[in-house]
């Protein structure tokens, strides 16, 4: 079984090296096709044109495009994306110090949203055609359809506003620097709304697509089979009819995690989470090509890897995509 | 003579429709079978095989209603509770299904599934190496070569004669005293037919298992079954000594049904086929089930349902004018 999955895993790594190309690439000049010119912000305000056409050289925007990319991809290979335009810092280091928080925002968010997707998604299955079922699917179709942006305002006006429960925003508590658990104890009151509001969307898909594989899954024969070796309908629910289930789910997690990614960027700046959404954003704001061009890389190569895991995932779940 | 292992009396099984009266797939069935027996069930597709076999394990589709009275080893099933009923299941009574190639889950070992079987029923909760042993043995005892290691195999990995003969080793794990095999070969090609008829063979005379086949095919029934039951719409039209049955039937239709087996012995002759088809389940029809298709069939037939009478001994039809054998197998 080893030897099988870790050939699939190499071969999965290889076939996303030429797609993580074309990511670094495609992200390269799109971000150069924006309108502004790097040189002329990077210059300051009214530069002498002879400051310009040194500062393009310095950066060597005077080159052609294709000899930049070259250039800028033999950087990148030594983890070096340039340096942040703003914070004068290399890029990796400013994408480094915030990816952690985003990374306890978005897994939180999503192993939240598959524990409770699971368990809605198959007891919904189990009552497949009744009033729970019912009720379940068009919940999941409304928490599918709304915006993640109006959700999270949603939150804050219910639960920080009016009632008073819960942080608006931020990480952690502005007065207190807490240490030890009673920092964690802080940053997971803060936790509570932003990821609330980024699971709902994916909670919801999972739901659905649990639902409908776990409904095919116990219209098989081998659920069948499983009662009449004397099964429980529990142990039929759990150990066969969602054992083949689960390729979908996990399928349905990898797929998804590009947009829970980008609801990422969404929720940060609803809630002030200091993630890496919150730095696209604001490298937008300020016009940081180089920063804004390592944020969008770095994250497509997050969400590359994250489908490459989910790939692998269903190979683990089902033995007949291994080969 | 003994007491039945299996005695079945007027089970039912119907489908409720909204706005309708409920459709009726299975009624007034009626049965025994005795230990150590193999009867074979005949009929054509929609006749209630299946049904009257999941009807025993409780395991009819969800929206089935059952009447009447199933008693195992005097049990009454359908009164069970459903702890109980999982107990049975598997255990004393287990049953293998017609698609070798779907019964299996996909996603787990054949040993490990097979071993599940044997798991759910330990009491004495023998440990993993215990549990690995008593599997390759029982792939061993169906004919699977090196059967340790093929338990490590999914079941996409193995033919339709090995998976098939691997759900026989899963459903006789815990020699159960009755075996219900769901025409276990109809997916399978002859040679592997043969294989699997034989181990049945074989189950039934070193266990004394009793077996419920059914089977679409005569000439499984006559090699192997002492007696067959004929169904049709839902009804048995026919019960007795398969030798008998077979040579001079008794009810119209397993006189059909005979004719319109190929035989060898008169190879280029046409099959007939009997003509029209049998009833809508849906809707209901008075008088015999056969007479719309009956050559025989008088007024009376097409107005009051005859009930399974005796004729002969151990031989039961359904039929107000049964055939008198000896007429029939000259025909
Ligand atoms: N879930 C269901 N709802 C309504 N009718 C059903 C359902 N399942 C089966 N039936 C009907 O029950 C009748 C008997 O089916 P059954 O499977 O017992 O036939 P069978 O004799 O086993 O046929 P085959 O040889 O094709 O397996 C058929 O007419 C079938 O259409
Ligand atoms: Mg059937």
């Amino acid at each position: 079984m080893l030897p099988a999955l870790l050939r699939l895993s190499l071969r999965r790594a290889l076939l996303a090296l030429p797609l993580v190309l074309a990511v670094i690439a495609f992200t390269f000049f799109l971000i150069r096709l924006a309108p502004g010119d790097p040189a002329a912000i990077l210059a300051g305000e009214a530069p002498t044109p002879e400051f310009l056409a040194q500062v393009r050289a310095e950066y060597g925007l005077d080159q052609p495009a294709w000899r930049q990319f070259v250039a800028f991809l033999g950087k990148a290979m030594t983890g070096d994306f340039g340096t942040s335009i703003y914070s004068k810092q290399p890029v990796f280091t400013v994408i480094l110090e915030r990816f952690p928080a985003t990374v306890l925002l978005t897994g939180t968010a999503m192993v939240i949203a598959s524990l409770i997707g699971i368990l809605l998604g198959a007891a919904s299955a189990r009552r497949a055609g009744s009033r729970a079922d019912a009720l379940i699917s068009a919940a999941s179709l409304v928490g599918y359809s709304l915006p993640g942006f109006w959700v999270g305002q949603l939150l804050i006006l219910l639960f920080a506003v009016s009632l008073n429960w819960l942080p608006a925003g931020g990480m952690v508590a502005a007065r207190g620097s807490y240490t030890g658990w009673r920092h964690v104890e802080d940053v997971a009151f803060h936790m509570v709304l932003p990821v609330a509001t980024l699971a709902v969307f994916l909670l919801t898909m999972i739901a659905r697509f649990t639902r409908a594989a776990m409904v095919e899954a116990l219209d098989q024969d081998y659920v069948l089979v499983a009662e009449a070796k004397g099964a429980s309908r529990r142990r039929v629910l759990w150990n066969h009819a969602f054992r083949n289930a689960a390729v979908t789910t996990v399928t349905v997690i990898g797929l998804e995690f590009g947009m829970v990614l980008a609801g990422a960027v969404v929720v940060e700046i609803v809630f002030s989470w200091p993630g890496l959404g919150r730095l696209f954003y604001d490298a937008i704001h300020r016009r940081d090509f180089a920063l804004l061009t390592g944020a969008f890389m770095f994250s497509s190569l997050v969400v590359i890897v994250v489908n490459m895991v989910s790939d692998i995932g269903c190979a683990m779940l089902d033995p007949r995509i291994r080969r | 003579m003994s007491a039945p292992l299996l005695s079945i009396r007027e089970l039912g099984v119907s489908f409720p429709r909204k706005e309708a009266p409920s459709t009726t797939v299975v009624e007034g069935v009626s049965f025994d079978i005795m230990p150590g027996e193999i009867v074979g069930i005949v009929g054509e597709s929609g006749s209630g095989k299946s049904m009257t076999a999941r009807s025993v394990l409780r395991l009819l589709p969800k929206s089935a209603e059952l009447s009447g009275s199933i008693r195992f080893r005097g049990r009454e099933i359908p009164e069970m509770t459903d702890e109980e009923i999982r107990d049975m299941r598997g255990a004393l009574v287990s049953m293998v299904f017609q698609d070798p190639m779907t019964s299996f889950n996909p996603v787990l070992r054949i040993g490990d599934q097979i071993g599940e079987a044997i798991a759910l029923h330990d009491r004495a909760r023998r440990g993993r190496r215990a549990l690995r042993d008593r599997v390759a043995k029982l792939l061993a005892l169906v004919g699977i070569a090196d059967p340790a290691e093929r338990a490590r195999s999914y079941p996409h990995e193995f033919s339709g004669g090995m998976r098939q003969r691997a759900l026989t080793a899963m459903a006789v794990a815990n020699s159960p005293a009755l075996l219900i095999a769901d025409e276990p070969t109809t997916a399978l090609d002859v040679t592997v037919q043969d294989q699997v008829l034989s181990l049945l063979r074989e189950l039934n005379e070193n266990s004394g298992t009793a077996i419920l086949l059914i089977t679409h095919n005569i000439a499984v029934v006559a090699s192997l079954c002492r007696r067959v039951i004929v169904m049709y719409a839902g009804r048995v039209i026919e019960d007795g000594p398969t030798d008998e049955v077979l040579t001079a039937p008794r009810h119209p239709y397993t006189w059909s049904l005979l004719q319109s087996v190929p035989r060898i012995d008169q190879a280029g002759t046409r099959l007939t086929a009997i003509k029209g088809q049998p009833p809508d389940p849906a809707t209901p029809l008075a008088g015999c089930k056969f007479h719309p298709r009956c050559p025989w069939a008088e007024q009376r037939c097409g107005e009051q349902e005859p009930a399974l009478s005796p004729i002969g001994e151990a031989h039961g039809v359904r039929c107000w004018l049964p055939m008198n054998g000896i007429a029939a197998a000259a025909q």
